[in-house]
This record gives structure tokens, C-alpha cells and sequence, in this order.
């Protein structure tokens, strides 16, 4: 599979009025990857999806489908296709007439389009269904034949806007593994837009994490997980401790000794390594360990305020003399921490993710600032 | 069973009165109607009594010349002016709902003047600005006039229909290739075209009955249907004008029958697609 860009965007911003919806945005999508834009709503990524598709455009910046510059081109001219939150099925048209829309646009052939409408169809295993109309579908039915609308065409880069937002939980972890098997048996490229977390772990090759406008980090699921580079990405997917920690001193194995306001603890050297640094350390609560006796290194402990069964595991929240609560998650049929009782926490130096320290810096600013003053500015995206 | 008995009687007591008084009010709308098409088949000449059946007036209607080129002329000011009003309201409708632009609430304010207005007050607005442009009155200004006053009712029954329309429909579509052109005429007017028919009918229905306005935007060259009854009924009622009347007022009732049937289907998808959870 070739790994050549796709879709470029190199410093685009777009302003609603005064509001600034994405900032200065660099990303690359490469061909036939299935990369997700994952935030809260109002982050910018849909905004960012409907400038890539030309519903929107944007205020400075470039965006390049292909190598080409899109900026004089309307929707109908790029070759980039969109699948919507609300379907945006025809009514008027049966489901045949829906998928064949695109291709009877172009001028294709009567049987040309009648054998691509056919193989849509059976690819979103929606054949039998070619005379019924939208309002006649569930939910689920309704999305396949979206996507066999938007796939027909063989776009270049499929742009799917939270296409699953509207289904039941169930119906969606079953359309999640569809679509994701469906993008690898195309080989189209996907850019998937979502706020759940969950759905961008699983589906994703990489994921864009967004957050008031800004690209927060981009990478593999896993070093989203295991190596969140800011605050905003470790605490928006899945869940985190989060440590605020002075550098004290080098140790063996490339781990240092940080300084906490409750104690000391072990986790990977920052590089350069500048004794009295700042940073920010987070840990996943599956990776946080306690003991009853100290670890070397680490000379936290606390009390255990909250023992919770959850089925697949057991929840522990543990306080520390400062205050800060500790999460630990352990799996079935391991021992956890009895409420009440005293232990001591560590985990591997590998399993601490530092935190970029430029926005540790910029977060550090932000904690100073009286964010009263601010309140009710969000913006709400489209 | 002594309780829901008392409570029983009670109840159907408040069920017959309330359909007496229904009935009433329905007796009261349609005598008059009945009276008119009942004695457009009476022999007699006079409308006292009635004698016996007779086709007679309508045969004679037939062979009133003047009464006919009223009725062409009724035709082709209705017709006309619907044709007008429906394209640019329906334009209107669209305009607004998918831009917003500044005095866009200001317009839309202005667009229910024409329809409170006294229709007096409308028609002597229009006189004077036509004699001021110096348009000759006649079938020209008549249709001006009620292209005028139908334009609003169009664009309110369109704006209601797109009410429930989702833009990521047209935007969809051209996602798919299609131009502004092609979205227009495939996507976004026969999505709506139960609106835009209703709106017609309501702006036919309006006009062709009108006469407050038209009195004043008539000229020497052309009188409709409407005025020219009002001008005969000025010389005593003849039942000629009854069967005229029971015809308009077949073509009417058809017409809004029409207008409620698409309604009523219209109304009846948008349910369905709705009950179908698209939330």
C-alpha cells in the first residue's frame, strides 16, 4: 500500500466572525490510511471535514486533494466524497435511484450504472432493497446506503462526518467493524470524524487529536494511548493520572526520579534532561500497581477511598496526603486494595507518559489565568 | 353500575350537545351555499319558491357572451398572476431559508403587511402607484395587482414545507457531482413540490375570487368574473348568476380539495420519515 499524501493541509485557519474555529491547521492524510479526527464537539474537526469537502471555506491556508490545490473548486468538482451525520438520503428517490445518483450525474452508462449501483449494494449488503424508499428504513439500513452512495463514486478519500452518531450502541460497534473492513477491502482512504474515543481507538490507522481548534497530536492508536504528548489527549481518551513533577535526578535504564507535592516517583527522562523541570506525567489507571510495602523510587501512598466492582475489573480511588485522587483499575480475579486500608502506589517508569513540555508551559499560563473571565466564549461548531 | 350510570348520562348529555351545536354551525355555513346551487336548476325566475328542475340557466349562460369574456379574462389574470407568484415566492422561500443575511427578519416582517392589511387599503396603494408609473389599467395591471397580493401566501406554505428540510440533503447532492442547477431542479424543488402546489392553489383560489382589488386595478379593456356578478346583481339576481356561482364554486371546492389531499400527503411522508428516527 502506497503511503503518499492525499489530502494536505498546511496552515489553514477559518474565522465564523470572531470566532476562530481551526487554528493554523497542518495535516497530512495519506493515501488509503483510515485516519480519524477525534474531539469534542466544537473542536473544529467537522468544520475541518466541510472545508476538505468545500461546503465551507477556508478563511486563510491551503488545502491540496492529490497535490492540487482545491481552492478554486466546488463541491461538485472535488473528487472527494462525503458520507453525512443525518444520512441525507433523497426522500424523494428510492434507494436504486439514491446510490445511482452520482454516477447518473456524470452521465455514465444506463448498464454501467445499474452493475457499480449492484455491487454498492451487495458491498453494504443492502441488495433487495433497491425500491424501497429512505423513510421506509431503520437507521442502520439508511447509513449502508449512504456509504453505498458515497462509495459508488470511488472517490479518492471518503470524508465520513460521525457517520455512526445517530445508531444504538449495539448497531454501532457492529457498523464500526463493517466500515473498518470495508475501508480495507476498498483501500479507500478514510477521514473519519468522531468524538468518541472509543470508536477512534478501535478503527483508526492513526488518529488526529483536536481540541478548541488545534491539532492536539496525531499518531497511532497506541501512541495516542500509551504516549499522549499533551494534557488535553491524555485526559480526553481513555482515563489518566495526572502528575504535575519537578526532574531530580538520572537514573539507570533511561527512568529519572521526579518530585511530587506527596512524594517522589519513577518515569522515563525527559531528553534534554534539565534537573528542576516541570512536567506533566500521566499514567492509565491499568498501569497504576500498589503494594504495601514502598517501591524503589516511589514514596507514594494513600488511602483507599473507593473499591468499585465493574464486572470486567475492579475500581479503586485512592487519596494522596495532598489530596489528588489516584485511579487504579484492577482486572478480575487479581487482588485490589480493600477500602479503607493504606497502600503505596508505583507503576514501570516505561508505563509514564511525559507531556510535551511546551504545553505543559502553555497549561501552566493558562491555570494562572482567571478563566471566569472567559466563561460562555466556547463556540458551538455547525 | 349505578355510579358510570349517573356519570355515563352526564357524558352522552355533553356529547349530544356539542354535536347539536357542531351541527348548527355547519347548517348555518352551508344553507346559503345549498340555497344558491338549489335554485340555479329552479324554473321560476324568481327565487321564492322553488317551481321545478331546469338545466335552463346554465344552458343560458352559455350564450352570455359578456359573462364569458369575464370569465376568459378571470382565467387568464388567475392563471397569470399564480404562475408569477408561485416562481418568485418559491425562489423567495428558498432565498431565505438557506442565507442569512442582514434584514432578513425585516423582510420577513414586511411579507405579512400585504396579507393584514385592509384589502381597501391595498387596492388604493396599487391605483395610485400605477398611475404614477403611468401603467394603463386594464388585464396588465390586474395582473400585476394580484401577482402582488399572492405572493406572500406562496412563500409562507413553501417556508412551512421547508421548515422540515434538511440542508445536508442538497449539500449531498452536490457532493455527488450535481451543480447548483441540477440541485435545484432534482433535489430541492421536487422535495418541496407539495409545498409549492398547495401555495399555487391557495394563490388561484385567492385570485380568482377576488374583487376589492381588482375594482381598483380594472380598466375599460377587461373585467373578470367577480366584478362583472357584482355589476348584474346591482339589477336584481337573475339565476343565471346562481349557476355561475355553483360553478365557481365547484371549481373552488375542487381546488381546495386538492390542496389538502397533497397537503395532507406531504404532511403524512414527513410523519413517516420522522417516526423512522432520524433522531
Amino acid at each position: 500500500m502506497s503511503r503518499d499524501p492525499i489530502v494536505e493541509l498546511a496552515g489553514v485557519n477559518k474565522f465564523y466572525g470572531e470566532n476562530h474555529v481551526v487554528k493554523n491547521l497542518d495535516l497530512c492524510v495519506r493515501e488509503g490510511e483510515f485516519l480519524s479526527m477525534l474531539g469534542p464537539s466544537g473542536c473544529g474537526k467537522t468544520t475541518t471535514l466541510r472545508m476538505i469537502a468545500g461546503f465551507e471555506r477556508q478563511t486563510d491556508g491551503l488545502i491540496t486533494v492529490e497535490g492540487e490545490s482545491v481552492e478554486e473548486k466546488e463541491p461538485y468538482e472535488r473528487s472527494v466524497n462525503t458520507v453525512f451525520q443525518s444520512y441525507a438520503l433523497f426522500p424523494h428517490m428510492n434507494v436504486f435511484d439514491n446510490v445511482a445518483y452520482g454516477l447518473k450525474v456524470k452521465k455514465e452508462s444506463k448498464a454501467g450504472i445499474k452493475s457499480r449501483v449492484d455491487s454498492a449494494l451487495s458491498l453494504v449488503r443492502m441488495q433487495g432493497y433497491e425500491k424501497r424508499r429512505p423513510a421506509q428504513l431503520s437507521g442502520g439500513q439508511r447509513q449502508r446506503i449512504a456509504i453505498a452512495r458515497a462509495v459508488v463514486n470511488n472517490p479518492k478519500v471518503l470524508l465520513l462526518d460521525e457517520p455512526l452518531g445517530a445508531l444504538d450502541m449495539k448497531l454501532r460497534r457492529q457498523m464500526q467493524l463493517e466500515l473498518k473492513n470495508l475501508q480495507k477491502s476498498l483501500g479507500i482512504t478514510f477521514l473519519y470524524v468522531t468524538h468518541d474515543q472509543e470508536e477512534a481507538l478501535m478503527m483508526s490507522d492513526r488518529i488526529a487529536v483536536m481540541s478548541g481548534g488545534v491539532l492536539e497530536q496525531i499518531g497511532t492508536p497506541k501512541e495516542i494511548y500509551e504516549k499522549p504528548r499533551t494534557r488535553f489527549a491524555a485526559d480526553f481518551i481513555g482515563e489518566a493520572n495526572m502528575f504535575e513533577a519537578v526532574a531530580r535526578e538520572k537514573r539507570s535504564g533511561g527512568a529519572a526520579l521526579f518530585e511530587l507535592e506527596s512524594g517522589t516517583i519513577l518515569a522515563g527522562a525527559p531528553e534534554p534532561f534539565v534537573p528542576g523541570e516541570m512536567h506533566y506525567i500521566s499514567v492509565r489507571p491499568e498501569k497504576t500497581l500498589f503494594s504495601s510495602a514502598p517501591q524503589d523510587g516511589f514514596t507514594l501512598h494513600g488511602a483507599v477511598i473507593e473499591h468499585i466492582y465493574a464486572g470486567s475489573g475492579i475500581k479503586c480511588v485512592i487519596l494522596l496526603p495532598g489530596g489528588q485522587e489516584i485511579k487504579i483499575n484492577v482486572p478480575a480475579g487479581f487482588p485490589a486494595p480493600e477500602a479503607g486500608s493504606a497502600v503505596h502506589v508505583y507503576w514501570k517508569p516505561g508505563d509514564a507518559a511525559l507531556i510535551h513540555s511546551d504545553s505543559s508551559a502553555i497549561h501552566n499560563t493558562i491555570k494562572n489565568v482567571d478563566l471566569g473571565k472567559y466563561a460562555g466564549v466556547g463556540h458551538e461548531e455547525s | 353500575m349505578k355510579a358510570p350510570g349517573k356519570r355515563g348520562r352526564r357524558e352522552r348529555i355533553k356529547n349530544s350537545v356539542s354535536r347539536i351545536f357542531a351541527g348548527l354551525v355547519y347548517l348555518f355555513l352551508y344553507i346559503p351555499i345549498a340555497v344558491v346551487v338549489l335554485f340555479s336548476f329552479n324554473t321560476s325566475r324568481r327565487n321564492i319558491v322553488f317551481e321545478g328542475f331546469t338545466l335552463n340557466w346554465y344552458k343560458e349562460l352559455t350564450k352570455n357572451t359578456a359573462l364569458l369574456e369575464a370569465f376568459r379574462n378571470t382565467l387568464i389574470v388567475s392563471g397569470t398572476s399564480t404562475v408569477i407568484a408561485t416562481a418568485v415566492g418559491t425562489l423567495a422561500a428558498i432565498g431565505m431559508f438557506r442565507h442569512k443575511f442582514k434584514g432578513r427578519s425585516l423582510i420577513d416582517a414586511l411579507l405579512y403587511i400585504p396579507v393584514v392589511i385592509p384589502e381597501i387599503v391595498l387596492g388604493i396603494a396599487l391605483l395610485s402607484v400605477f398611475s404614477i408609473a403611468r401603467i394603463p389599467l386594464g388585464l396588465g395591471s390586474m395582473i400585476l395587482a394580484h401577482t402582488t397580493f399572492c405572493i406572500p401566501f406562496v412563500v409562507f406554505t413553501v417556508r412551512a414545507r421547508l421548515a422540515g428540510f434538511d440542508k445536508s440533503i442538497e449539500e449531498a447532492a452536490m457532493d455527488l457531482g450535481a451543480n447548483r442547477v441540477k440541485v435545484l431542479f432534482g433535489i430541492t424543488l421536487p422535495i418541496i413540490a407539495p409545498g409549492i402546489a398547495s401555495g399555487a392553489i391557495l394563490a388561484f383560489t385567492l385570485s380568482i375570487d377576488d374583487i376589492v382589488i381588482s375594482y381598483f386595478a380594472t380598466g375599460p379593456s377587461g373585467t373578470t368574473l367577480p366584478l362583472k356578478i357584482m355589476e348584474q346583481v346591482r339589477a336584481g339576481v337573475k339565476p343565471d348568476v346562481y349557476a355561475l356561482s355553483a360553478v365557481i364554486m365547484l371549481v373552488t371546492f375542487l381546488g381546495v380539495l386538492g390542496s389538502q389531499i397533497i397537503a395532507y400527503r406531504g404532511a403524512k411522508k414527513m410523519a413517516l420519515a420522522k417516526d423512522k428516527g432520524d433522531l
